[in-house]
């Protein structure tokens, strides 16, 4: 699960400061999978929160704009965005208290925790290297397959030429 | 938290992990892009890009301290590392694709304190009543070590996602240029059958 929070502000030209910009102005989250499928696509305030799942382990695409086309006259817009990935909060201290855990067990905890990261890392990664293999595989095949089609088609269209022109020459009493 | 200064702006992934902020991010051709952080304190970071795909793989960097002072300034390269002291305001970190016309540049770049993240930083505890153990000493050292097989984790993953994006345009282009080929060739046949039956049509040469 991916939470995504982002905050849009205006730059004020009179005081040069960036203000919260006035309603009107919202941003439309449109969020792709690895496949170019659409997972999510809303629109939301000049401040919001959006969360999407990802099904599919790669690159996911978020994309932020505008959706008034009326621009304030080519304003600076200064945008806040900060995004959490995974369902597991890292407030050890909330943990801490809710599991009852003592200085030794929140440090073994934290630990587990890493481990457990760096094994989905390590799927993650058997899993991109298969779909890698599948593609080379893929590759090789087409280069193997494409070059004896286009030998042969070769030899075919000469041959068909020669034929052809032989024919074409006998009947025109050349030959 | 990365502020970032743009009417259209697409990314690809942000990830706030014990390592570091870090975003991926599309770079349009003709275009800069400039990302701020807001720091109080000084302290060493580090400053890591890459581009990670689109046209030669280099980008123009800068990075630049509140009072305005150039720290860093690269032109076209295709990654690096920089390390600087913060201090307290907002940096600039800019990246600029105006060089190039026709192509889109991804790339990726994270800021990271250079001195690791201990156990009790990232629990949130402040101080400790007694001294530390060498059962303490055991567990940081263990916890160290993941946080750098986490940052091996992560150079591997961006240098897996640049190679499956190049094997994936070499599918493509082998599958298209192959057609392209056969269909030059099938029409180069026919072509020059057509051509040379017309020299012979009009005219009559005694000789072929």
């Amino acid at each position: 699960m991916v939470v995504g929070n982002y905050k849009v502000e205006m730059l004020d030209k009179t005081s040069n400061q960036y203000i919260p910009t006035v309603a009107g102005l919202g941003m439309h989250v449109d969020v792709k999978d690895p496949d170019g499928a659409v997972v999510m696509s809303r629109t939301y305030a000049s401040e919001g929160r959006f969360t999407f799942t990802s099904h599919t382990a790669g690159e996911h695409v978020v994309c932020l704009f505008s959706n008034s086309s009326a621009w304030f006259g080519g304003a600076m817009l200064r945008v806040h965005l900060d995004i959490q990935i995974g369902e597991h909060a890292n407030d050890y201290q909330q943990i801490a208290t809710k599991d009852k855990l003592t200085e030794l067990q929140l440090r073994v905890r934290q630990l587990i925790d890493q481990v457990e990261q760096i094994t989905k890392e390590q799927n993650y990664q058997r899993n991109r290297e298969e779909r890698f293999r599948q593609t080379s595989e893929s590759t090789n095949q087409r280069v193997l397959w494409w070059s004896i089609a286009q030998t042969l088609i070769l030899l075919v269209t000469g041959f068909w030429q020669m034929r052809h022109l032989k024919s074409f020459f006998e009947a025109k009493k050349l030959v | 938290m990365i502020k970032m200064s743009l009417v259209l702006l697409v990314f690809i992934i942000l990830n706030n992990v014990a390592i570091g902020d870090t975003l991926t991010f599309e770079l349009s051709e003709r275009e800069k892009s400039c990302f701020y952080q807001d720091f109080s304190g000084s302290r060493k970071y580090i400053l890591q890009y890459k581009v990670l795909r689109g046209g030669n793989n280099d980008i123009d960097a800068s990075l630049e301290s509140p009072n305005g002072k150039i720290l860093y300034k690269e032109s076209r390269q295709s990654r690096d590392e920089f390390e600087f002291h913060t201090s307290n305001g907002t940096f600039t970190i800019c990246f600029s694709n105006e060089f190039s016309t026709f192509s889109a540049k991804v790339i990726y770049f994270e800021l990271r304190s250079q001195v690791m993240e201990t156990l009790d930083s990232e629990a949130g505890v402040t101080s400790r009543p007694n001294a530390p153990t060498y059962l303490d000493a055991v567990l940081e050292t263990v916890h160290k070590s993941f946080t750098r097989i986490a940052i091996y984790q992560k150079d591997s993953r961006l240098k897996e996602g640049s190679n499956k994006h190049a094997m994936d345009s070499l599918n493509n282009g082998v599958q298209f240029w192959s057609v392209l080929i056969t269909f030059s060739v099938l029409l180069t046949g026919l072509g020059q059958v057509i051509v040379l039956k017309t020299f012979f049509t009009e005219k009559r040469k005694t000789k072929a």
